[in-house]
């Protein structure tokens, strides 16, 4: 078959394009000692110090974990001195991503165990925080913890320090509620603390919230200024049952906002809400309940893979941010939350609320998979993992922007995920949106408990003249499943899916 | 090089490398998609649907410290309370009225014999399932 020069150059142009479509940027797994280990459950965020722009991006890392995390088939045994506390970080937009190390647990504390959580200061660029949960030497057994992390070992969170942009980071604090709670004997060595969401404020202060599973509490932390330790702030709902990890943010005038998963009702069918509250002038606002909200959804995939069923296990079943309103109606908090339909599938709804939080609600047109079954869909779908990032648009008179993204699942027995991104917009004075898919069939590998990283980061990483690109990082098994065991699985490491919008 | 090929093919080459300097970058959005205004520049047409904000939440119960040594043990891990000499699935809590009762978060009377109170669903599970949403 003869093929022209012109045949081959479009065929080349053609593969090019389909290859920077939709292959995504390996963060980690490029290295001997990456691709050993693993690495997943993303929180990012930017940075710009000493004239560079830099990506940041922590994860659960096992990189060069060997010698303190030893798995059998069926076991884990975590021993002294273990830290899952990794980042990585790229100097060219996402283009290379470098290794930025392993944090080392500080005096007091065992392990540093995940969850990550990230924000850079909005008062000095090169200020990073990165939280990690942790477990005090109070709680840890002297042989090590084996099997699965609880209340028994787990008892705070510890935050590092980054000064030159998330290059390297310092040990700056670790955060411990150590108040008896009646009826738990482990709680006055240190609350179970679960999650964490960061976000700093235009003064330059600084929040940490995690999910205080002893006291089913969302808790705030907060420094003034980066500088001066973080100290507990009022809980933002009080009184209720909270299971969810907490998502934070703050508006362009320091308000702070806070979600969270509320337990509604008991008996054999509970029902949970998602809450929102605000922090203004030293206290918590009304509670307002926006939808109704899941805690914690599997995801049966339908089908095996190494020999067990394929599960995944999910993170927080919300998102949202707070960003430029419309204007015609004030829209400026936009969220995103999973919900069931009666067939017991995934969807996503999406809503707005008011800055003041007294007025939320969800539009049917930023629904994404199927909030109704009407018998006419031929394979199963479900959508999950909801993110939502807002860029507020006083750059340069660009625009604002709202984006969401989650994972789609199409197919009654599938083994891959697709990963789609919606303007959480309007055509008309009506809401609408247009998924897109970012990154399709991206395989999976979780362990047998499911886990493959219970969550990932979506965030705004560059702005030009016309454009803004968002990056969304997502677990990357493109190496291949070659191992499933219960505690762990290979390969899981990070990739990062950027597009201009 | 360069010189012997093609304008046409120049400009395919041109056009992929441009392409390709974002790696990774996904698709272009469609003229359709680029219709969708972040932010509505005229009135909207729909109402959000919003939530009954009177529809109470449960509210929690005051955990109390119960004693005794008749609390079960959960399969993997964890353990229930005793209350009242009881072994109770769940935790000992003090209702409105004083009493002292077992709850798995508002669940009264606390889990069932196969099941265990799971700080996370803030529910009864069954106790042979493991505790897939804890920490990593």
């Amino acid at each position: 078959m003869k093929v022209s020069m012109r045949g081959i150059l479009f065929l080349v142009f053609v593969a090019c394009l389909g290859g920077c479509a939709s292959s995504g940027v390996r963060v980690t797994g490029g290295t001997d000692a990456e691709s050993l280990g693993v690495q997943s459950e993303t929180a990012a965020t930017t940075s710009f110090s000493g004239g560079v722009h830099r990506i940041i991006v922590a994860y659960n890392d096992e990189t060069n974990s060997q010698a303190t995390i030893q798995y059998t088939s069926s076991t884990r045994q975590v021993l002294h001195g273990a830290s899952l506390m990794g980042w990585s970080y790229s100097n060219d937009d996402g283009v290379t991503w470098k290794y930025g190390g392993k944090l080392t647990p500080p005096s007091e504390w065992a392990v540093l165990w995940g969850d990550p959580g990230l924000t850079t200061s909005r008062r000095n660029y090169g200020m990073v925080f990165m939280s990690n949960l942790a477990f005090p030497e109070a709680k840890f057994p002297a042989g090590g913890h084996s099997g699965y992390v609880d209340a028994s070992v787990a008892g705070g969170a510890c935050l590092f320090r980054s000064l030159d942009g998330g290059v390297s980071f310092k040990f700056f604090q670790c955060l411990s509620d150590r108040s008896p709670v009646p009826g738990s004997t482990s709680a006055s060595k240190g609350h179970f603390y679960d999650g964490a969401s960061l976000a700093a404020g235009p003064g330059g202060e600084i929040y940490a919230s995690y999910v205080d599973l002893d006291t089913s509490q969302i808790v705030v932390y907060r420094s003034a200024d980066g500088a001066q330790p973080f100290a507990p702030i009022p809980l933002p709902f009080p009184g209720y049952y909270v299971g969810s990890h907490p998502r934070i943010q703050v508006g362009p005038d320091g308000v702070l906002f806070a979600m969270a998963v509320g337990k509604q009702s008991s008996g054999p069918n509970p029902s949970y809400m998602l809450m929102a509250s605000r922090f203004v002038n030293g206290a918590w606002g009304n509670v307002t309940l926006i939808t109704q909200a899941l805690t914690y959804p599997d995801v049966d995939l339908g089908s095996s893979l190494l020999g067990s069923n394929l599960d995944l296990r999910t993170g927080p079943q919300f998102s949202f941010d707070v960003g430029t309103q419309s204007d015609v109606v004030d829209d400026s908090v936009r969220f995103l939350v999973t919900q069931r339909n009666g067939a017991g599938w995934l969807f996503v709804r999406g809503g707005v609320c008011n800055y003041t939080l007294t007025s939320c609600g969800w539009y049917a047109g930023w629904t994404f998979g199927v909030d109704t079954v009407r018998g006419q869909e031929s394979q199963r779908i479900d959508v999950f993992n909801p993110n939502v990032v807002a860029f507020p648009g006083f750059f340069f008179g660009i625009a604002p922007r709202w984006q969401g993204s989650f994972l789609t699942r199409y197919g009654n027995s599938t083994s891959t995920l697709n990963l789609t991104r919606a303007t959480l917009g309007y055509v008309n004075g009506m809401p609408f949106t247009i998924p897109v898919d970012i990154a399709q069939n991206q395989p999976l590998c979780p362990d047998q408990r499911g886990y493959m990283g219970d969550y990932d980061a979506h965030l705004v990483v560059r702005v030009d003249s016309n454009s803004v690109r968002f990056t969304r990082f997502m677990t990357d098994a493109t190496n291949g499943c070659v191992q499933r065991w219960y505690f762990t699985s290979r390969h899981q490491h990070v990739r990062a899916f950027s597009y201009d919008y | 090089m360069i010189k012997s090929l093609s304008p046409f093919a120049l400009t395919i080459l041109l056009i992929c490398l441009v392409s390709c300097q974002s790696v990774g970058s996904g698709p272009a959005p469609t003229a359709r998609e680029r219709e969708v205004e972040a932010t509505s520049s005229v009135a909207l047409t729909v109402e959000p649907t919003k939530t009954d904000q009177t529809v109470p939440m449960l509210k929690q119960l005051r955990r109390v410290d119960t004693g005794g040594d008749c609390a079960p043990r959960y399969k993997h891990g964890g353990m229930g309370a005793c209350v009242n000499k009881a072994p109770c699935r769940g935790f000992g809590a003090m209702n409105d009225r004083g009493q002292i009762l077992c709850t798995c978060y508002g669940d009264i009377g606390g889990c069932g014999e196969a099941q265990r109170c799971d700080e996370k669903k803030l529910t009864c599970v069954p106790d042979e399932e493991p505790p897939f949403n804890r920490p990593r």
